[in-house]
């Protein structure tokens, strides 16, 4: 299988933030943290909205910076994945990511990160923030199947990380 | 800057794992924390240190990932007030639910619930549940309780509610409830057995969209939306004082589809709303003023001659009428009344009369309104004007499809009970007067016991401080049935533990398409709680009840409702929906037979009927009670209409006690037109006043110049007052005015003054 990523059709994306909730939801994430995060038409003054979590770069800051190893990027589908037993919670993930992508949790003691759900896909399943979306506008895929640009208002394609999300713009 | 260099440093140079190990975590952790709580020349210094002896990555240990765990599936309906109401598939082990989902396979949910309703875990299993029934012991409204046996809760109940009965009188035992769950059977059905037994005042359930629904039958003879499943396939969908994405989140993928398949989108709403943002042509109206548009834009249609000449000879009565009654809402004077620029007028109006197949919805907000009818009366004449009416499955009007509703609460309550069947009724939206004596029923007749459930009135009732002072009388005993403690709950005398419903059995209808839906319970009740029906049957028995209608269980109560017409001749049987929690009623096209249930048996555009109970026949603009044209006076006041709409991030007073919905939804908010704000020094952030007659609150100012116009202000509705800054929500300063048709709420028509 090849590069996994996120697919956002922002010309219908109404910034509802279900994406973000079922992503807290499925992360059993301390409140304030959202691994995922969703612009909301209650807030922002007008379109396109976006959504943002882990791109799952095809190079990634992250898993070349943690100093403990405990990001790693799988091989197969390209997922990054953090694993919280090594994590020392030292942040440096969080500061080489092009997008902050990644959450320190003080409960937890460890920057949390989005796994693309893994263990749901192992079961056959969506990630959470795309059955989250109601209105069906954020789907995943293999990343050269998803079409889309790479860039788009308040997300520049980092050619340094390479990140696994494209767009549809509005 | 800084941060930059770091950020190269890392990713440059590779870091030693031994240089990292978790034991000497804590001071690496602060070394590396980066984002500014040391001093960044230290931090860079240190970075550097680190990196000195590069020694080369070993590799990660490779991703070995399980399969996520099942749980045994379960099948729920979310039971909110919701026009969704979504089948949820739960996962069960060891007793705890430890996940849900929206179903996949239901055409609607379509495999996702909703922001606020992914939570529903951290609901049900919230620290702050009522798990066992309490007495107060403290003053009313203080919240101090404590914990008493059910044998207890009840034995009090039925002591109180006879001594009501006995000394005063059974209409003054009232029930209050609505929707905090829509269950058939712990809603609609059981408790009212208890208050039909009792004979206790019967309440006029009022607050939602009864203005509009008692409104359009006047034009079509019977309110019957189109299938909403149908809006893809239509070729102009008009979004008429809705707000989808907020209390309909499931229906905006069918626009989206609409769009996707060559229609156009038309929104007219005071508020951007979340569909505004991709509609094809978004109509800001001023609040109030829609049947003036309507009346307009019919107007352009016949002056056009872009009607359905055809339509209109065979199957409507009145279009003389009609066009006289319109002749003069000129485009100047509509867009003069509505602040819509007269371009815009013109062009929807040119849309409407050209583009078919199309579909009209009106929403339920703009009927909120001192003339709520009046307003929905124009609307109403559009679809037949144009012959979109009956014309086919993707055509016509929609206010909801409630019209098809079909399971039945009536075997559940016990009218054979009612011994008065002239016992008074009271006006939902007025409970703050008929608690206080300002109705004249109660101030001969005071209420002497409140008994509430599903419902949370001191959040979501008008003029709060009327409500507040009622639920405050000493002589008053009231009952509550809650899942939380809430404001009301803080009030009563006996607070009683309700089940979620994960925790036992109903059946639902959505009131935005067609399904009938089945809720298990996921989980055994939590704690002592009881479903509704269960404590109402208690009640009952303790009472002394002896009727057979007190016995019934929940199941039982289900499988009655099942028996309707509908469902018996469709084959929707109890089992069907046991085993698939769902099924879709089939429908013939709405009005497709062109036969219409009004005196004439045709489309009125000219209603004698109307007349009679004091409207105009045809239709008129008529302006809200507190509005510049309705009230000068106040106007000079208060000169801002507040709008108390739903956000997408509670459902009425429903989930801002859960934590992360809390985080997410922030402190509640007025927004106020950047030039509104100005004009009176107030800037993003501030702490407003936002103030009437009727009280003040106080509000965090959001400034806006797209989501709102100026001279509209909108707070939304509505977080329990207890968790905001001073106690107070904004139902504090809404109105309890009725509206033109039916006893409506008229919680738009409000106007305020915002202060710094």
């Amino acid at each position: 299988m090849a590069q996994l990523g996120f697919l956002l059709d922002q010309r219908y994306c109404i910034g509802c933030q279900g994406c973000e909730t079922a992503c807290q939801a499925r992360n059993e994430a301390p409140v304030g943290i959202s691994l995922r995060t969703a612009d909301s038409f209650e807030y922002k003054e007008s379109a396109p909205f976006l959504t943002v979590s882990c791109s799952h770069c095809e190079e990634p800051a992250c898993v070349a910076t943690c100093p403990v190893k405990a990001i790693s990027k799988n091989p197969e589908n390209g997922i990054v994945k953090t694993d919280y037993e090594i994590c020392i919670g030292c942040k440096a993930c969080i500061a080489v990511c092009p997008y902050g992508a990644p959450k320190y949790s003080e409960d937890k003691k460890v920057s949390m990160k989005c796994d693309f759900c893994a263990d749901r896909q192992a079961a056959g399943e969506n990630p959470a923030c795309v059955d989250g979306c109601p209105v069906k506008v954020l789907t995943f895929g293999e990343v050269e199947s998803l079409g889309g640009e790479k860039s788009t208002e308040g997300f520049e394609y980092s050619e340094k990380t390479k990140p696994a999300f494209r767009f549809i713009k509005k | 800057m800084i941060l930059d260099k770091i950020k190269d440093l890392l990713t440059t140079k590779l870091i030693s794992r031994r240089s990292f190990l978790k034991s000497s975590a804590a001071s690496g952790i602060a070394l590396l924390g980066l984002t500014g709580c040391a001093s960044e020349e230290e931090e860079i210094k240190t970075v550097e240190v680190i990196t000195e002896e590069p020694v080369l990555k070993e590799e990660a240990p490779a991703q070995t990932v399980a399969p996520r765990e099942k749980g045994t599936i379960s099948r729920q309906t979310c039971p909110r007030n919701c026009y969704d109401t979504c089948s949820i598939l739960s996962e069960v082990k060891d007793g705890r639910i430890t996940h849900i989902t929206g179903d996949p396979t239901n055409p609607i949910t379509a495999g996702g619930l909703c922001a606020k309703m992914n939570h529903y875990l951290s609901w049900v299993y919230h620290a702050d549940r009522v798990l066992y029934p309490m007495k107060r012991v403290g003053a009313k409204g203080e919240g101090k309780f404590e914990q008493i046996t059910w044998d207890e809760a009840l034995e009090t109940i039925a002591t109180k509610t006879k001594e009501s009965v006995d000394k005063y009188g059974p209409e003054t035992v009232l029930k209050y409830y609505f929707s905090g769950t829509l269950g058939f059977v712990h809603n609609y059905g059981m408790p009212h057995a208890f208050f039909n037994k009792v004979g206790a005042s019967e309440l006029a359930t009022t607050v939602c969209s009864e203005t509009g629904g008692a409104t359009v039958p006047y034009t079509h003879g019977k309110n019957l939306g189109v299938d909403p499943e149908e809006i893809p396939n239509t070729k102009l969908y008009v979004s008429w004082g809705a707000s989808e994405a907020t209390t309909n989140v499931h229906g905006v993928k069918f626009i989206k589809q609409c769009k996707e398949n060559g229609g156009k989108v038309v929104v007219i709403n005071p508020i951007r709303t979340g569909v505004a943002t991709f509609a094809d042509m978004f109509i800001q109206i001023k609040p109030g003023t829609d049947g003036a548009l309507a009346l307009g834009v019919i107007n352009y249609i016949i002056e056009n001659n872009l009607q359905d000449q055809d339509y209109i000879d065979a199957y409507t009565i009145g279009y003389d009428e009609l066009k006289t009654a319109v002749k003069e809402y000129t485009l100047e004077k509509v867009s003069e009344i509505t602040g819509v620029p007269i371009e815009q007028i013109e062009t929807f109006a040119k849309m409407y009369g050209e583009i078919k197949p199309s579909i009209l919805r009106t929403g339920d907000g703009l009927q909120r309104n001192s003339n709520g009818s009046s307003m929905v009366r124009a609307i109403t004449l559009l679809p037949p004007l144009v012959g979109t009416l009956g014309a086919g499955a993707n055509s016509g009007y929609y206010y909801g499809t409630g019209g098809y509703w079909a399971p039945d609460a009536g075997p559940l309550t016990g009218k054979e009970l009612l011994e008065n069947p002239n016992r008074r009724t009271i006006n939902m939206n007025e409970l703050g007067k008929a608690l206080t004596g300002g109705l004249e029923t109660t101030k001969e007749l005071p209420i002497s016991t409140l008994m509430v459930f599903n419902s949370n009135p001191m959040a979501i009732t008008q003029h709060g401080k009327l409500v507040r002072e009622g639920l405050a009388r000493e002589d008053l005993f009231t009952v509550v049935a809650e899942i939380f403690r809430t404001d009301t709950a803080d009030y009563a005398d006996i607070l009683l533990p309700a089940t979620t419903f994960f925790e036992c059995e109903d059946v639902h209808q959505d009131y935005f398409g067609l399904y009938v839906r089945h809720n298990s319970p996921a989980i055994e009740p939590l704690g002592e709680c009881k479903s509704n029906g269960d404590i109402f049957n208690a009640i009952a028995k303790k009472m002394g009840y002896t009727e057979p209608i007190f016995d019934m269980t929940n199941t039982e109560a289900v499988k009655a409702c099942l028996q309707s017409e509908t469902l018996v001749s469709q084959g929707i049987t109890y089992d069907r929906l046991k085993e698939n929690g769902w099924a879709k009623i089939a429908i013939d096209v709405p009005f497709g037979d062109k036969k219409f249930l009004t005196p004439s048996g045709k489309v009125e555009f000219y209603s004698e009927k109307l007349k009679e109970v004091g409207f105009h026949p045809v239709a008129e603009y008529v302006p809200t009670a507190e509005s510049k044209d309705g009230s000068p006076e106040l106007f000079e006041k208060y000169p801002l209409t507040l709008m108390t709409p739903h956000t997408k991030n509670l459902i009425n007073s429903q989930m801002y006690n859960i934590a992360q919905i809390k985080d997410l939804m922030g402190e509640p908010v007025v927004y106020i037109h950047t030039d509104d704000a100005s004009k009176r020094g107030i800037v993003d952030g501030d702490k407003v006043n936002v103030l009437n007659d009727r009280g003040s609150i106080v509000l965090i100012a959001k400034l806006t110049s797209t989501i709102t116009k100026k001279g509209t202000v909108l707070s939304f509705s509505c977080p329990w007052p207890k968790l905001v800054e001073g106690g107070k929500s904004i139902n504090e300063i809404t109105s309890d005015r009725l509206s033109d048709m039916a006893g409506g709420s008229t919680y738009h028509t409000n106007l305020v003054q915002v202060t710094k």
